[in-house]
């Protein structure tokens, strides 16, 4: 089991590189399970490496209790299941892809 | 005997639905319903006539060496040079010796054919002497045009000569005429079509009977001899009309490949015959026509030798490799139809300094790298000084041709940041069988493909476009190996 | 026999301005910032300056070729000055002529100073010239940075048999500790700290490297004074003096490229180059002696990798020593103690005396205690260009006693 800390929509999260923020936070059934996931947009506007940016889906996992304490600083946590096993992963990859059409990389915590 | 001694196949990896081109275009056309069946084969952005024209000469090299090479001729209605010898380009990936003849066709669908009579013609003439004929097209419609519903990109290639003939050339039939049913000028990058119904009836209804019947007068048999009869045309009706008027027996008249790869131009009659020797039994009487501005009817008989060579297994090896392309606007970013922004990194000039690309030629276009007589190391890119810290003898190299060696991956990433048409950029180190290592760009493949220690190909193909000066540069990129692809 | 040039030269005063977004300066604007705190610390008049060398990278939108430009804008007397390119170690390379002019007795006060100005190039990163020469724009991948050193994560993950999810985790602290270091730090371009689920829930910028897995690029300069042991003895009487314990070079000799005994997962510079340093500065184990160390963190896993390139971390260890704290600030050695390139930025040419700087400074005690090392001896800057199979790598040991 793990944590998730829900980060401020909208809040813009710098590294050095850049910085990304969460745009939206989303729910979707499989297999009878809930899994949690955010949409992301990132910009690398200061990388070495040229500019670059994208839109992308990052799922913390199964959601175990959605939203069920704050942490010290105020953000909201909830207990997740990460997924690990990779034929669960490509599915839930699909359908997520399928949902957010333009969206090209999902990441698994 | 002079024949075909090897022959090879060559379909790039993406087939685009045709009902999502439909879906997107079809708004503008709605009648192409009609032609929007099956999928097409379409390039990766770093394909084009001369990379998929290499990659069907390599599978047809199988068993053969380089030195065997006396000539190299090149067929298609999209190479890139209107002045640099394209078949050169061909001729330097499959590492030909210098002292060769090489040839470009072009002008109209029958050059693929035209370029097997050619080689042919000079088997016939120079006892012993092998010619690779290489084709390959990559055509364009407009979009929402029936063109680009039904065109596809696909190469062949075969290797002629008088021995271990698997198929004996026993005549040919031709017709030239300016009819003209499609054109492209000198300028132009999409394909024109006159009305269909007279292309139909006129062209194919009229050509290929004659040309059919032609051959069998010359030869002496008739048209129910033959056990395959393959000819290119778009037109279903017309063939099965063409086909019961000549009395051709449907089993006997191949698929054409239109709705699993499509229409590929000068291509389409070479892919079809490589096709059908993958299948081949000894014996078979094989009848193979182009059709474009008159046809080419040309008599093969398999003999007892296409039991020893199956060729390089091209065209079923690489139907088995196809991926979705699930995108019809990649298709037309990747093919140069829709402007897109690829960002000011994208945008940077540079330069071909042409007397350097000259010194290194061999390296650049042959994957040409180097052995150490003193120590046995090999490395890539060429050295004149071993780069074996025990070693370091200098000027002790010999030449060696690492394209149809294969290696393993060493190290990879997928690379969001670089300018790319096809993000990520996957590249990685990749160390050569037979020692030595390269960082390669990897294509054809996702990043899930590939782990550390996992076997992968060479394939030649286009490094960068140089849109200032319409200058295409070409180099070696990694594929995993083709039995590991999920 | 040579005998190195240990103790033979101290540094008498160093400057470093802001690092960041400096829309406000030109490369003249950076270089009159660093220099100007580097004199008042050192003491001395410009007059006294013998030679100098800068060290740059990026000439295209920066200060140009040659050692005009640099000697017109700080309107040095008529003096040498040399401009020294070594990849992102240019700024070592200018130390290193600096030093070794004092050690020769070819001068006594020498000037070495790091300069890049990246921000005018209209876009976020370096202009693309053929840095690597033009056969590599022929046949070279279609690579960036980032993509070059995440190589190593996959080859160091193969090699030791570690699933990437572990080399992820000991990757994010690296990322995680450089932040902590950098809020501190009034000179860093970026003081925000970030959470490790900040870090892990950023996007892939080359696999597996994330948004903060990475460096990115800024403005800014460092400078600093060299002389002999003597005169600064003279200048300083009652001050601790900073000494240069050993100062080596190494260079990729083409055999990680292209022969086979690279594992792909380190980098034979930099275990080359530290061996020699600790040779050169009498150091038998560097893991019991060395105090504090700035590595060249252009990456997380170019630090993970560097930390038993350095011979400090058993080989395949490095993730255990980085997750059990040992280099986080309050750890056995701390490392990147100002926040590293994750929150200065990288301007090539001066990142390498930045480094020095910073512990020049921690070994003269000048920080406040929330960023202090307690109680420093020997201190180890580490410095690299290029890529993984091809690169420069320069370390400096620095002592003071």
């Amino acid at each position: 089991m793990a944590e998730h800390i829900h980060q401020e929509i909208g809040e813009e999260i710098r590294s050095v590189a850049g910085y990304y923020m969460v745009l939206e936070e989303g729910v979707l059934e499989y297999n009878g399970r809930e899994v949690l996931y955010l949409v992301q947009a990132a910009e690398v506007d200061t990388s070495c490496c040229g500019p670059g940016g994208m839109g992308y889906l990052y799922v913390p996992g199964y959601i175990r209790s959605l939203k069920s304490r704050k942490n010290q600083t105020g953000l909201w946590v909830s207990e997740v299941d990460r997924i690990k096993e990779q034929g669960e992963r490509r599915d839930i990859e699909k359908q997520l892809m399928q949902k957010h059409p333009g969206f090209q990389q999902v990441t698994f915590a | 005997m002079v024949g075909i001694s090897s022959f090879g196949g060559y379909i790039p990896r993406f087939r685009l639905n045709r009902m999502l081109v439909f879906g997107a275009m079809g708004w503008l056309n709605p009648v192409n319903i009609t032609n929007a069946r099956g999928e097409k084969a379409v390039g990766n952005f770093d394909e084009d006539s001369i990379t998929m024209a290499v990659a069907a000469g390599m599978d047809c090299m199988k068993g053969f060496k380089r030195e065997d090479i006396d000539g190299v001729y090149f067929a298609s209605t999209t190479a890139p040079y209107k002045e640099r010898q394209n078949a050169n380009l061909v001729a330097g990936a499959l590492g030909a010796p210098d002292a060769i003849r090489t040839a470009d066709f072009g002008g109209s669908l029958k050059a693929g054919t035209s370029a097997l009579l050619s080689a042919l013609e000079y088997a016939a003439a120079n006892e012993g002497g092998n010619v690779m004929v290489c084709c390959a097209d990559s055509r364009l419609g407009k979009m929402a045009s029936a063109q680009e519903m039904r065109f596809g990109d696909g190469g062949a290639a075969f290797m002629v000569g008088d021995e271990d003939v698997i198929a004996e050339f026993k005549g040919s039939f031709s017709t030239a005429y300016d009819f003209v049913d499609h054109l492209r000028g000198a300028f132009t990058k999409y394909d024109r079509m006159w009305e269909e119904r007279w292309i139909r009836d006129i062209g194919y209804g009229q050509f290929i009977p004659e040309a059919i019947n032609g051959l069998c007068d010359k030869v002496g048999l008739s048209a129910g001899d033959f056990d395959k009869i393959l000819y290119p045309c778009p037109y279903g009706r017309a063939r099965k009309t063409m086909n019961a008027k000549m009395e051709l027996d449907q089993e006997k008249v191949a698929d054409d490949m239109l709705e699993t790869v499509g229409d590929t131009g000068s291509a389409q009659p070479l892919l079809m015959l490589a096709s059908a020797l993958e299948q081949a039994e000894p014996g078979e009487k094989i009848l193979v026509l182009s059709f474009g501005s008159g046809c080419d009817a040309l008599y093969f008989e398999v003999t007892d030798a296409v039991k020893k060579n199956k060729g390089g297994g091209g065209v079923a090896k690489w139907m088995a490799r196809r991926a979705d392309l699930d995108n019809y606007q990649k298709y037309l970013v990747w093919r140069g139809i829709a402007p897109a922004d690829i960002g000011v990194r994208g945008e940077e000039d540079k330069m071909t300094r042409w007397s350097l690309v000259w010194r290194n030629h061999k390296a650049f276009l042959g994957l040409e790298g180097s052995k150490c007589k003193k120590c046995g190391a090999q490395m890539f890119p060429p050295q004149r000084m071993c780069a074996n810290p025990d070693c370091g003898a200098i000027d002790e190299m010999e030449p060696v041709y690492l394209s149809d060696k294969g290696g393993k991956i060493f190290s990879f990433t997928g690379d969001m940041l670089a300018a790319s048409v096809n993000p990520p950029a996957i590249y990685g180190n990749v160390a050569f069988n037979g020692g030595g290592k390269n960082v390669f760009d990897f294509t054809d493949c996702t990043i899930d493909d590939l782990a550390v220690g996992n076997p992968v190909d060479f394939t030649f193909r286009i490094k960068r476009y140089d849109p200032h000066r319409d200058i295409t540069n070409y180099f070696w990129k990694a594929v995993p190996a083709v039995e590991e692809v999920k | 026999m040579a005998e190195g040039i240990r103790d033979k030269v101290v540094i008498l005063g160093m400057g470093c301005t802001k690092f960041g977004e400096r829309w406000d300066c030109g490369s003249s604007d950076l270089l009159i910032e660093s220099y100007q705190e580097c004199m008042e610390d050192a003491g001395i008049e410009k007059k006294d300056i013998q030679a100098a060398w800068i060290g740059t990278h990026i000439d295209e939108v920066n200060l140009g070729k040659g050692g005009t430009y640099v000697s017109s804008a700080l309107h040095l007397p008529l003096i040498p000055v040399t401009r020294t390119e070594n990849f992102c170690a240019s700024g070592t390379e200018a130390f290193r002529g600096a030093t070794y002019a004092i050690a020769s007795g070819a001068c006594d006060i020498a000037l070495a100073i790091g300069v890049e100005k990246l921000k005018d190039t209209g876009y976020g990163g370096l202009p693309d010239s053929p840095a690597f020469g033009q056969e590599a724009v022929m046949i070279g991948p279609n690579a960036t940075a980032p993509g070059m050193f995440a190589q190593l994560a996959t080859a160091y993950a193969a090699k030791y048999d570690l699933p990437m999810e572990k080399v992820k985790e000991a990757i994010t602290h690296v990322s995680w500790k450089s932040h902590q270091n950098g809020v501190k730090n009034p000179l860093a371009h970026l003081r925000k700290a970030v959470t490790k689920e900040q870090i892990m829930g950023a996007p892939m910028v080359a696999y597996p490297l994330g948004l903060f897995d990475c460096c990115g690029v800024s403005d800014g300069s460092a400078a600093a004074i060299l002389t002999t042991p003597e005169i600064a003895k003279k200048l300083k009487p009652n001050d601790p003096l900073v000494k240069v314990k050993a100062l080596q070079i190494s260079v990729s000799s083409g055999e990680e490229a292209m022969y086979d005994k690279w594992d792909g997962a380190s980098l034979l510079t930099t275990q080359t180059a530290s061996k020699k340093a600790y040779e050169e500065a009498g150091i038998k184990d560097p893991r019991k002696e060395i105090s504090m160390m700035e590595v060249h963190d252009c990456f997380s896993i170019t630090e993970l990798a560097t930390m038993e390139n350095l011979w400090i971390s058993p080989p395949g260890k490095a993730p255990e020593d980085i997750l059990n704290g040992f280099y986080d600030l309050d750890g056995e050695i701390p490392c990147q103690t100002d926040g590293g390139l994750k929150c200065f930025g990288h301007p090539i040419g001066a990142s390498g005396l930045r480094m020095i700087y910073e512990m020049y400074s921690q070994l003269l005690g000048r920080w406040p205690e929330d960023r202090a090392v307690k109680d420093p001896k020997l201190a180890l800057t580490h410095n690299l260009g290029g890529v993984p199979a091809s690169n420069v790598c320069s370390i400096a040991i620095f002592g003071v006693d």
